[in-house]
């Protein structure tokens, strides 16, 4: 034995150096995709933080119409706006296809809310309008809750 | 697809809108507005068709984020204006009023009214 590895040492130590290099391989390829995933869930973990600020801005716009406060009501749902923007330029492609349909429908809502409260402002509103803006508020507040459930599935899923 | 004009571009989009809306493949909702409906293409574009109290009908196209691409008025003025055949002279108009019954389910509630009469 001590013949054979005085013999054969340099081989010996190649193949000890090839093992040593496939160990430390796959041990830098375990901690890239370990990293991975702790981005990709830190991702995921800030898509849903973004959409339930989204949730309870829409919440205060319910406040903010009961209490006829148009500017804040225009404020908040062009914040939700804002997040909306946000989500589809940085998790468009985490959230599933349906979630993708629920987006645009949260825009259109929480754009019409904003042009609701702007016409508000600036004249008085029929009892007919002020039930019409109500109900989108409600609308709102249906889209964004599903797009929220959305990526609280996503997460979980991991 | 050729178009001579972007009114001829408008006329093309309403037309094919109201088509679709009768053939069942778009549906209409209403918004925060008094008769405002909107309805999305795709998941890329909402189109929004309304009258506002002056009388004039509005046609909208939005992109992802509620961007306003065009908007489009019909007056009485512009629509004197047209060239086209009849049918075709009021387009959105009529893509209002289908938009409407579509999002207010207005068919369905006649029918079920309809029906209800038949079993007294």
């Amino acid at each position: 034995m001590t013949n054979f590895l005085a013999q054969n040492w340099g081989n010996v130590a190649s193949v000890a150096g090839l093992a040593i290099s496939v160990w430390v391989l796959i041990i830098a390829r375990k901690a890239r995709e370990a990293a991975q995933e702790a981005r990709s869930a830190a991702r995921l973990k800030s898509l849903v933080e973004v959409l339930k600020e989204a949730s309870e801005m829409v919440t205060q716009i319910g406040i903010f119409l009961r209490a006829r406060q148009w500017d804040l009501v225009r404020l908040r749902a062009e914040e939700v706006l804002g997040r909306c923007a946000l989500v589809r330029a940085r998790w468009r492609d985490a959230l599933p296809a349906d979630a993708k349909h629920d987006l645009i429908e949260t825009v259109t809502a929480a754009r019409s809310v904003a042009e609701a409260a702007a016409q508000a402002s600036v004249r008085e509103l029929s009892n007919d309008e002020l039930r019409q803006i109500n109900r989108g508020q409600i609308e709102l507040s249906l889209w964004i809750n599903t797009l929220f459930g959305h990526a609280r599935r996503v997460e979980e899923r991991g | 697809m050729k178009f001579v004009s972007e009114e001829d571009k408008v006329v093309e989009l309403a037309m094919q809108l109201i088509r679709a809306t009768e053939e069942g493949r778009l549906a209409w909702r209403p918004t925060a507005r008094i008769d405002e409906f909107s309805t999305t293409i795709q998941d890329r574009y909402s189109v929004l068709v309304s009258k506002e109290l002056s009388g004039a009908f509005y046609l909208q196209l939005l992109d992802e984020d509620g961007r306003e691409l065009f908007q489009v008025s019909i007056t009485r003025e512009y629509v004197a204006k047209w060239t086209h055949p009849p049918a075709e002279r009021d387009p959105i108009q009529r893509l209002f009023d289908l938009a409407r019954r579509n999002a207010l389910r207005v068919d369905q509630a006649i029918d079920e009214v309809l029906e209800g009469l038949k079993r007294r």
